[in-house]
């Protein structure tokens, strides 16, 4: 007698908690988001939640990575990646169901505190003793560019004898260069951008790279996705666009 | 019966998830591209590396790790407690946080930037990363394995004229080895397993600093599922023998005095 009580409270707490998570998900997204656009993202998420009540779940890592959980997984409603390489391969496994391009993340040549002298320029990166610091060129997305700019300078050979580490993020990246363990790194420019003062910076030439778009993509394996559309167009309006332009991401040109 | 039936009901979710997750593994990839991509370069360079690294820091541990846990077996000395709680912190702080206290302890900003340049984003950093985490296993293990030992051997010795270092190294060493052993195969599954911090002492460098764990990361992060998967089961056949080994330690009763099985398999 007891336990059919038991059993049906167990079933109405079961009941009850099934109601609950399909509530809970209509107002919850997830989203999968490069590492490097964290600073932007988390902010924008605050603000989305405050405007709609949507609580938006980030899962940051190297879009590689990020690629690889979502292959696996085949869940998640949003994929925020540094850059458009890794949304079509998303295409290929035709799980986009709408994609908007954000944010241009250009590169730049980040010197670390107290080695400004030594380094000048791009070339000086080749001088024998030089530490260098880049991203694996297929776990995320600075690391592939910075794969093209190293051929296009001219002295990608006597560069990449002086890499003396790859970081499987950008952030992990910045924080090499940001504490002097290597002498300079190519990261994105928003990364410098956030801490001013602290590593002088040296252009790129554009010509020596495809300009990278950071995209934001609604996934086909979204439960909802017209939140997600929603999130979507909301880190794409004029308000979004400058949040992320305040870290360092200018807008990408309307196509 | 029926109590009985309502304990293995859980015994058997335990050991179908298991052998649920061994199966996925193994099952992943057809024969061939198995072959293939466990002959891959970068998983022979991984599995060497993981190989030597594992060893070296193994090396290091049993060397720091015995006298240590020795003079913690045997001898009181002020503050021993608090010192006792401060070995088996690299035991419970996640690797992860390891690597970024051992990052900046050897980073340009750190105390020793010469040194810690020569070590920082080279194997060799992967070996004090590995290191960290294991001595604190061979600490921990042979203590114990040491307080197990009756103390009458040690005093019985010492009364018929050993040396203190003859007392060590002929009696308490010997009766102490079993526990010991088992500690050493314990840490040296840590170090061959451990990926945390050596991502953030040796950096995710291929061909460089790419121990068997890092390239199932590196891998998995770039689609190469074959090369990764070639590496998690090569990782799974090493803790597989480590766990025979393990069996084999605890399963002997040659001597009669040491009855303790595997000594001291504390939080690892």
């Amino acid at each position: 007698m007891r336990l059919k009580a038991l059993a049906l409270a167990f079933g109405l707490l079961a009941l009850q908690t099934a109601a609950q998570t399909t509530a809970a998900a209509a107002q919850d997204l997830h989203a999968y988001v490069g590492a490097g656009l964290r600073p932007p993202v988390d902010a924008l998420i605050e603000d989305f939640r405050k405007e709609t009540g949507i609580t938006v779940t980030a899962e940051y890592g190297g879009s590689g990575q990020l690629l690889a959980r979502f292959a696996e997984t085949r869940t998640g409603d949003l994929f925020i990646p540094g850059t458009t390489f890794y949304t079509d391969k998303l295409k290929e496994l035709d799980a986009v169901a709408d994609l908007t391009v954000l944010v241009v993340h250009g590169p730049v040549l980040a010197v670390a505190p107290g080695k400004a002298e030594a380094i000048r320029s791009f070339a000086d990166l080749a001088k024998p003793g030089v530490r260098v610091g880049l991203g694996d060129p297929q776990a995320m997305a600075l690391g592939r560019t910075a794969e093209d700019i190293l051929d296009k300078s001219g002295q990608g050979e006597a560069i990449r004898r002086n890499v003396t580490v790859r970081a499987a993020t950008v952030k992990q990246l910045a924080l090499y260069v940001l504490d002097g363990n290597v002498d300079a790194a190519i990261i994105g420019a928003s990364e410098a951008a956030q801490n001013p003062g602290k590593l002088s910076v040296i252009a790129i030439p554009p010509d020596w790279y495809e300009a990278e778009y950071a995209p934001v993509a609604v996934l086909k394996t979204s439960a909802t996705p017209d939140a997600a559309k929603r999130f979507a167009d909301f880190l794409a309006s004029d308000a979004g666009l400058a949040t992320f332009q305040r870290f360092g991401f200018p807008p990408a040109p309307k196509m | 019966m029926g109590f009985t039936a309502l304990l293995a009901l859980p015994l058997a979710v335990v050991a179908l998830t298991i052998a649920g997750v061994l199966g996925a593994l193994l099952a992943r990839l057809p024969l061939g591209d198995l072959w293939a991509a466990l002959s891959a370069a970068e998983t022979l360079f991984a599995l060497r590396l993981s190989a030597l690294t594992s060893v070296a820091a193994l090396g290091i541990a049993l060397a720091l790790g015995l006298p240590a846990a020795y003079l913690m077996a045997r001898r009181r000395f002020p503050g021993k407690v608090l010192l006792d709680t401060l070995l088996d912190v690299p035991l419970v702080m996640p690797p992860l946080v390891a690597g970024l206290g051992l990052l900046f302890l050897l980073g340009r900003n750190g105390p020793f930037p010469a040194l810690g340049m020569e070590l920082l984003f080279s194997p060799a950093g992967v070996v004090v990363a590995l290191a960290f985490v294991s001595t604190a296993v061979v600490v921990r293990t042979a203590t114990a394995a040491f307080r197990s030992v009756d103390r009458g051997y040690a005093v019985a010795a010492q009364s018929l004229g050993a040396a203190p270092w003859a007392v060590f190294w002929r009696v308490e060493l010997p009766l102490a080895a079993k526990g010991i052993a088992a500690g050493a195969v314990l840490a040296w599954a840590r170090a061959l397993g451990e990926f945390g911090a050596t991502l953030m002492v040796a950096g995710a460098t291929r061909l460089k600093t790419e121990t068997l764990p890092m390239a199932v990361f590196l891998n998995i992060a770039t689609g190469e599922t074959g090369i990764a998967v070639a590496c998690a089961l090569l990782l799974l056949a090493a803790a597989l023998l480590m766990l025979v080994a393990m069996r084999l330690l605890g399963a002997r009763r040659s001597e009669r005095f040491s009855r303790g099985s595997a000594a001291g398999c504390g939080p690892a």
